[in-house]
């Protein structure tokens, strides 16, 4: 990511990313997993599609944020199913392969296998954050966290959308 | 001037100075805990996967950290021990970096990655005084210089006034083992007869200055505690850990002070850290609000610490316990921050700035 172009294109997919989580884009940077799961993103989309993908960044993380990825991306025979395996790789740092009637309306890349990205991608999966747990085996809370609250839920009293 | 008086004004002094100790060994932690975790953590100390990054220097740099906060411990029952009540969230006497170590006398601290150049000032942090003798009478410039002062200064009023009159604070206060969760070491109760007191508060700073800079330790680098490792590796002090990580080389327990290491491998990748910048300040995230929420969620749990201390040091000795998932939390958004590039395009990232949040 060295040229003007390649950061442009980042930043979009930090902006899509975000919008697609629900993690604003310095949370997803703070997992420490953004250049790496940008790059494998690169290597299972042909160029045509990541652009298609990156094209309504410009328009998100204003306020339609919810109505551009319903009509845009979900219901979108081609984005549908990236977007969802995005998700998932964010949520769980494991990227799902895309259908098989995706690959053969838009053909199959030797990288799009089920994968756990690294073990940093596990540790950093955003679904520990979501449901206010930690991975197990890793991120150890300490001695008698067990006795304290659980750490504020997402979306509850100071949502930031309200 | 009645004696009184005057017993009164020696027991201000002396709280005064151990108050102080108490926020000399707490300033050490930030710049400590910093460089710590900048460094990118691939996994758990382990000798037998050295291909792991970097695990050892930071279970080095683990190790003294927690016995600084060992040290905070046993300072604040030194001083509960003799009527004081420690202090720790007062912002006027909180450090902010960079920072002067011994109201200006010491050497200057910041928050910085992991960097030879770093882990050389936390080497000075630690440095053993060549000679006691100024020290003791209040010109010191070295931490183990203004502990040498406060034994000394002590041991006067103990002398003076008795030790009946210098030890009248409540055993209660006293935190023990069961009420610390073990890090660093034993911790060591001012209590019993006042005679015995005056012995513990006497071996509890001893204790602190030996792990520091291990000035007493007749010219062997070991102190003899037995820590985790490489099968019976002795501990060193503070300094000589820093000059391990230096010379990417352990200490044999039986090496001279004044040597260089001469034991095993220490594996040092300088190269695997996060580009933290130097010294990070909220300024710096005026114009990236995303990355200002994170730093201001990682002050909030600090805040929350330094408030369970003085509660745990002063009133209920049980909220210790509840600070250690505290400080797990401090590390995981501490290290969250370090992987978030700064909007100002450096290439640096941003950083906990360990700033304490209440009462303005």
């Amino acid at each position: 990511m060295t040229t003007h172009d390649d950061t442009i294109a980042y930043d979009a997919f930090l902006t899509v990313s975000a919008a697609l989580t629900g993690y604003n884009a310095a949370e997803l940077q703070a997992t420490g997993c953004a250049a790496e799961y940008w790059h494998h993103v690169q290597q299972v989309l042909p160029e045509d599609i990541l652009k298609k993908f990156l094209s309504p960044a410009p328009r998100l993380g204003k306020k339609d944020d919810d109505k551009i990825i319903r009509e845009s991306y979900l219901p979108d025979r081609c984005l549908g199913p990236v977007a969802r395996s995005l998700i998932q790789l964010w949520y769980t740092g494991q990227w799902v392969p895309l259908p098989q009637e995706w690959r053969e309306n838009y053909g199959a890349s030797r990288f799009d296998v089920v994968k756990i990205i690294s073990t940093r991608a596990y540790k950093e999966g955003l679904v520990w954050d979501a449901i206010g747990a930690h991975p197990q085996g890793a991120k150890q809370q300490g001695f008698g966290a067990w006795s304290l609250e659980p750490p504020k839920q997402r979306g509850q009293a100071d949502d930031r959308n309200s | 001037m009645t004696s009184n008086d005057t017993l009164e004004k020696t027991r201000g002094k002396l709280c005064g100075l151990l108050q102080k100790a108490l926020i000399l060994e707490l300033s050490t932690i930030p710049p400590y805990a910093t460089a710590c975790y900048s460094i990118l953590e691939q996994g758990q100390y382990d000798r037998s996967e050295p291909t792991i990054v970097n695990a050892e220097p930071i279970e080095v740099i683990r190790q003294v950290m927690v016995e600084e906060m060992l040290h905070m411990v046993l300072v604040a029952n030194v001083l509960n021990s003799i009527g004081g009540h420690p202090k720790l969230n007062d912002p006027d006497q909180l450090p902010t970096y960079p920072t002067k170590l011994l109201d200006g006398r010491g050497p200057e601290v910041h928050l910085r990655r992991f960097t030879p150049q770093q882990v050389k000032s936390f080497r000075l942090i630690e440095t053993a005084p060549k000679d006691t003798g100024p020290a003791k009478k209040g010109d010191y410039h070295t931490i183990g210089g203004f502990y040498t002062y406060i034994k000394q200064e002590l041991e006067n009023a103990c002398d003076t006034f008795g030790n009946d009159a210098i030890f009248i604070g409540d055993e209660k206060r006293q935190i023990s083992n069961d009420d610390y969760f073990g890090a660093g070491g034993e911790v060591i109760e001012v209590v019993g007869t006042p005679k015995q007191r005056r012995n513990s508060a006497m071996r509890a700073i001893t204790e602190i200055m030996e792990e520091g800079e291990g000035a007493d330790l007749g010219h062997r680098a070991g102190d003899k505690d037995i820590i985790p490792g490489p099968e019976g590796r002795e501990d060193v002090a503070h300094y000589f850990k820093f000059n391990e990580i230096l010379h990417s080389r352990y200490y044999h327990p039986d090496d001279a002070v004044d040597e260089p290491p001469t034991g095993g491998d220490l594996i040092v990748d300088w190269s695997a850290v996060s580009p933290m910048q130097d010294d990070p300040c909220e300024g710096n995230y005026a114009r990236a609000p995303e990355v200002a929420a994170i730093s201001a969620e990682f002050n909030t749990a600090w805040t929350g610490l330094l408030d369970g201390l003085e509660t745990a040091f002063n009133t209920d000795k049980s909220a210790l316990r509840d600070l250690v998932p505290t400080m797990y939390i401090m590390k995981s958004l501490a290290q969250k921050l370090m992987r978030i590039p700064l909007p100002d395009g450096s290439g640096e990232t941003a950083g906990p700035t360990w700033t304490y949040l209440g009462k303005a």
